[in-house]
C-alpha cells in the first residue's frame, strides 16, 4: 500500500514539474485546420473551420514580465476584432531559451497558421523557427530581433519585425538622465542580461548618450539579469564603492524598481537619479513619487497590436513592411500628465 | 551505546570547526579590505548586516533540516510564495499583524507538506524538497499570474528601512531568531534529539523517542523561517517578485555547511551556520565592490560550497578514525 502510495506522490510531481515548466493560456480552443501529430483528435463531425478562423500563436519569454501582458492584451483585443483565435504561450523563467523552444515545439504540434513571437535568445531561437516554417507556420517577430548572421546561416526565410528602436529610446532615456544632473559627473549602468539582443543595443543607447556628453564619466556596467532583488543587491554594492555616483540607468524597469529600492534605502533619493526602458505601468508610481525619474515607453501594446495585425495578412497573402518601429515616449514626471491625464 | 556527541572531544572539535570558519572569515575580511578602500566602512557594514538577516533566518532553518540528516530544497520556492502572500494580502488588507499571520501559515503549511513526506512517508527529503520546490514555484506564479506585486510603501518602511541605533530593524529579528534556535539545540530536549536523530535515527527510534514527530518538527521550522524571510524580502524590494528566492537553498546549504554542520546530519551548530551566512554575504559582498562580473561569481561560490563540502567530507574521515 505504502508503494503505491510513494509511486502515486512520485508521478505527480513529475506532472507537476512538467506543468510547471510551460505556463500556457489559451483564450479559445484552436479549431486548427492543420493537425500535425495530433491524430488523436477527430474534428469531422464538428462544423467545417471557416476559412477566415486562423490560429495564432503569440510567444513570448514569460508573462511574468508585465510588459509581455501589456502585449498581450492588446494582441488579445486586436486578434478579437479581426476574427482570429490567439494562442497565448510563454515560459516560467524569461531568460530560458531552452524553455521557450519548447513551447514553440508545442505550437507547432498543435498546427497553428502563424506565430507572433518575442525571442529569449536572439540566436538560439533560430532552429525552432525553421522547424516552424518548414512546418507551414507564418512568423512574425516583435520586440527582441531574431540575429540576423544566425538566421542567414540557418536558411531562415525574413520574418517581419516589429518593435521599438531599443538603441534609439535608451538613448533618450539616458539623455534625460544626463539633464537632470546637470550633464556633468559620474553615472553607472545596470544591465541585464549579457548577449540578449535588446540587453546589448539598450546598453549601447546609454553609452552613446553618457559619451555624448562632455562632463559625463560612466564608471561601471554591471549585469543584474533582468532581477529585482539581484539589482538592489548589485547596485546597493556599486554605489558603496562608487560614492560619488550621481545617474544610474537600468535597462529595463524590473530591475529599476530594485534599484531604486537600494536608492532608497541608502537614502540616497534625489541625490542619485534613476532612469529605466520599458514603460510597465507599475513603474508609474515610482515616477510620480520621484523614486524613478523617467522610464522609455517602448509601446508593447503597439508592438502585440501590428504583430497580430500583420500575421493574419501575411495569412490572406498580402505583403507587410519587413521592419516597423513604434512611436516610443518617455514617461517623465511632466509627461506622464499628458499621457494619463486619469492618474 | 553510542559516543555521546557533546563530550569533551566532541566540543573541541565543533570549536575547531568553529574557529577554522572563523580563520576563514577574518582572512577574507583582511584581504577585502587590503583589496577595497570601501569595504571596512560603516555604511558597507551596515550593508553586509542587511544581506545577512535574509541569508541567517533561511539558512538556521536549514541547518535544523540537514541537522536530522535532511536537506530543504524547497526554501527559496517557498521565501518567494510566501513574499506573494504578504504582498497580496498587504494591498487589501490594513491589518498588518494579519497579513503577517497568513503569510507564517502560509510557510508552515509548506513545511508540514514536507514534513508530512518525509517523515510519515519516509520519501527521501532531497526528492519531496526538490519537488515542493517546483510546487511552490508553480503557485507562486498561478498567483496572481505570474506578475511582481509592486509598491508597498507601508510595510516597506516597517520592514525595510527601519533602524533601532545604526542597527537594521531586520538584522535584530535574524539575531532574535538565531538566538532562540541556539538556544533549543543547545540546551532542550528538542534539541539534542534532533542531534541523535541525525547521528543515528534509528537508534533513536528504538530508544522510543518519536523521531517522526522531530523530523516534521525541523522542516516546519524551516518553512516557518522561510516565511519570515520572505516578509523582510518583500520588506526591504518593496516588491513581490515571483522569481525571487532563487538560488537560497544553495547560499542556505553552503553556509550550513561551511559552519561546520555535516550533510549526513548530527554534528553542527548555529553559531557555526552563523559564521557560514557571513561567510557567504562577506564574499559576495567583497566581489561585488571589486567589480567582479556576476558569472565569475557565482563559479567562486560554486567553488566555495565544494570546497566545503570536500572539507566536510576529511572531517568525517577524520572523526571517525578518532
Amino acid at each position: 500500500m505504502k508503494r503505491v502510495v510513494v509511486l502515486v506522490v512520485m508521478l505527480m510531481m513529475v506532472f507537476t514539474f512538467a506543468l510547471a515548466g510551460c505556463a500556457q493560456q489559451s483564450t479559445t480552443e484552436p479549431s486548427a485546420t492543420e493537425e500535425v501529430n495530433d491524430a488523436a483528435v477527430d474534428e469531422s463531425t464538428s462544423e467545417v473551420p471557416e476559412e477566415d478562423t486562423y490560429t495564432i500563436g503569440f510567444l513570448v519569454p514569460s508573462f511574468s514580465n508585465q510588459g509581455f501582458v501589456v502585449a498581450r492584451t492588446a494582441a488579445e483585443e486586436v486578434a478579437e476584432e479581426l476574427g482570429v483565435e490567439l494562442v497565448c504561450v510563454g515560459a516560467q523563467d524569461e531568460t530560458s531559451i531552452e524553455e521557450q523552444i519548447q513551447c514553440m515545439e508545442d505550437l507547432i504540434a498543435r498546427g497553428v497558421d502563424a506565430v507572433v513571437f518575442s525571442p529569449a535568445s536572439s540566436t538560439g531561437i533560430v532552429d525552432v523557427l525553421v522547424k516552424a516554417q518548414k512546418a507551414g507556420i507564418l512568423l512574425v517577430n516583435f520586440d527582441s530581433r531574431v540575429d540576423a548572421d544566425t538566421a542567414e546561416a540557418a536558411g531562415l526565410e525574413p520574418i517581419p519585425y516589429i518593435g521599438a528602436n531599443n538603441e534609439e529610446g535608451a538613448y533618450l532615456s539616458a539623455e534625460y538622465l544626463v539633464d537632470l544632473i546637470g550633464g556633468e559627473g559620474k553615472v553607472c549602468i545596470i544591465e541585464g542580461l549579457p548577449g540578449h539582443y535588446n540587453n546589448e543595443v539598450r546598453k549601447a543607447g546609454a553609452i552613446a548618450a553618457f559619451d555624448a556628453a562632455e562632463g559625463i564619466e560612466l564608471v561601471t556596467i554591471q549585469a543584474a539579469n533582468w532581477g529585482t532583488e539581484e539589482a538592489m543587491n548589485v547596485l546597493t554594492d556599486v554605489l558603496t564603492a562608487n560614492p560619488d555616483i550621481k545617474g544610474v540607468f537600468a535597462c529595463n524597469d524590473t530591475m529599476a524598481w530594485g534599484c531604486a529600492a537600494a536608492i532608497t534605502a541608502m537614502n540616497l533619493t534625489g541625490t542619485v537619479r534613476l532612469t529605466c526602458f520599458d514603460g510597465l505601468m507599475d513603474t508609474l508610481s515610482y515616477v510620480e513619487d520621484g523614486t524613478i525619474d523617467a522610464t522609455l515607453d517602448q509601446r508593447l501594446d503597439e508592438q502585440g497590436g501590428i504583430g497580430v495585425e500583420y500575421a493574419v495578412k501575411l495569412l490572406n497573402g498580402e505583403d507587410v513592411p519587413e521592419s516597423t518601429d513604434t512611436n516610443v515616449r518617455l514617461w517623465t514626471i511632466d509627461s506622464i500628465v499628458d499621457i494619463f491625464p486619469n492618474s | 551505546m553510542k559516543k555521546n556527541r557533546k563530550t569533551f572531544g566532541g566540543t573541541m572539535k565543533n570549536i575547531l570547526d568553529k574557529s577554522g570558519i572563523g580563520l576563514a572569515l577574518a582572512l577574507l575580511i583582511v584581504i577585502l579590505t587590503i583589496a577595497s578602500p570601501y569595504f571596512l566602512t560603516v555604511s558597507n557594514g551596515i550593508n553586509i548586516l542587511m544581506q545577512c538577516a535574509i541569508s541567517i533566518v533561511v539558512a538556521v532553518g536549514m541547518t535544523f533540516v540537514i541537522l536530522t540528516g535532511g536537506i530543504d530544497l524547497s526554501v527559496g520556492s517557498n521565501v518567494a510564495l510566501c513574499g506573494m502572500i504578504f504582498a497580496m494580502f498587504a494591498k487589501s488588507e490594513s491589518n498588518i499583524f494579519l497579513c503577517i499571520v497568513l503569510t507564517v501559515a502560509v510557510g508552515i503549511i509548506i513545511g508540514v507538506i514536507n514534513g508530512f513526506f518525509v517523515a510519515r512517508l519516509n520519501i527521501p527529503s532531497f526528492i519531496v524538497t526538490l519537488g515542493m520546490m517546483n510546487v511552490g514555484r508553480g503557485c507562486t506564479l498561478l498567483v496572481i499570474d505570474g506578475q511582481s506585486i509592486v509598491g508597498l510603501k507601508e510595510l516597506y518602511r516597517i520592514f525595510g528601512n527601519m533602524y533601532i541605533g545604526s542597527i537594521p530593524v531586520i538584522t535584530m529579528i535574524a539575531i532574535f531568531m538565531l538566538l532562540v534556535a541556539w538556544y533549543v539545540l543547545r540546551n532542550t530536549k528538542a534539541g539534542r534529539y534532533i542531534y541523535a536523530i541525525g547521528g543515528n535515527k534509528e537508534a533513536t527510534r528504538l530508544s522510543g523517542i518519536n523521531v517522526k514527530g522531530y523530523e516534521m518538527g525541523v522542516y516546519i521550522i524551516s518553512g516557518f523561517l522561510c516565511a519570515v524571510a520572505s516578509m523582510m524580502l518583500v520588506g526591504r524590494l518593496n516588491v513581490a517578485d515571483p522569481n525571487a528566492g532563487s538560488g537560497y537553498e544553495m547560499d542556505a546549504i553552503a553556509a550550513t555547511i561551511i559552519g561546520g554542520t555535516s550533510m549526513a546530519g548530527g554534528r553542527g551548530s548555529i553559531f557555526g551556520t552563523l559564521m557560514g551566512a557571513i561567510f557567504m554575504v562577506v564574499l559576495k559582498n567583497g566581489l561585488n565592490l571589486l567589480g567582479v562580473s556576476s558569472y565569475i561569481q557565482q563559479i567562486v561560490i560554486g567553488l566555495v560550497v565544494i570546497l566545503a563540502v570536500y572539507i566536510d567530507t576529511i572531517r568525517k574521515k577524520i572523526a571517525s578514525k578518532a
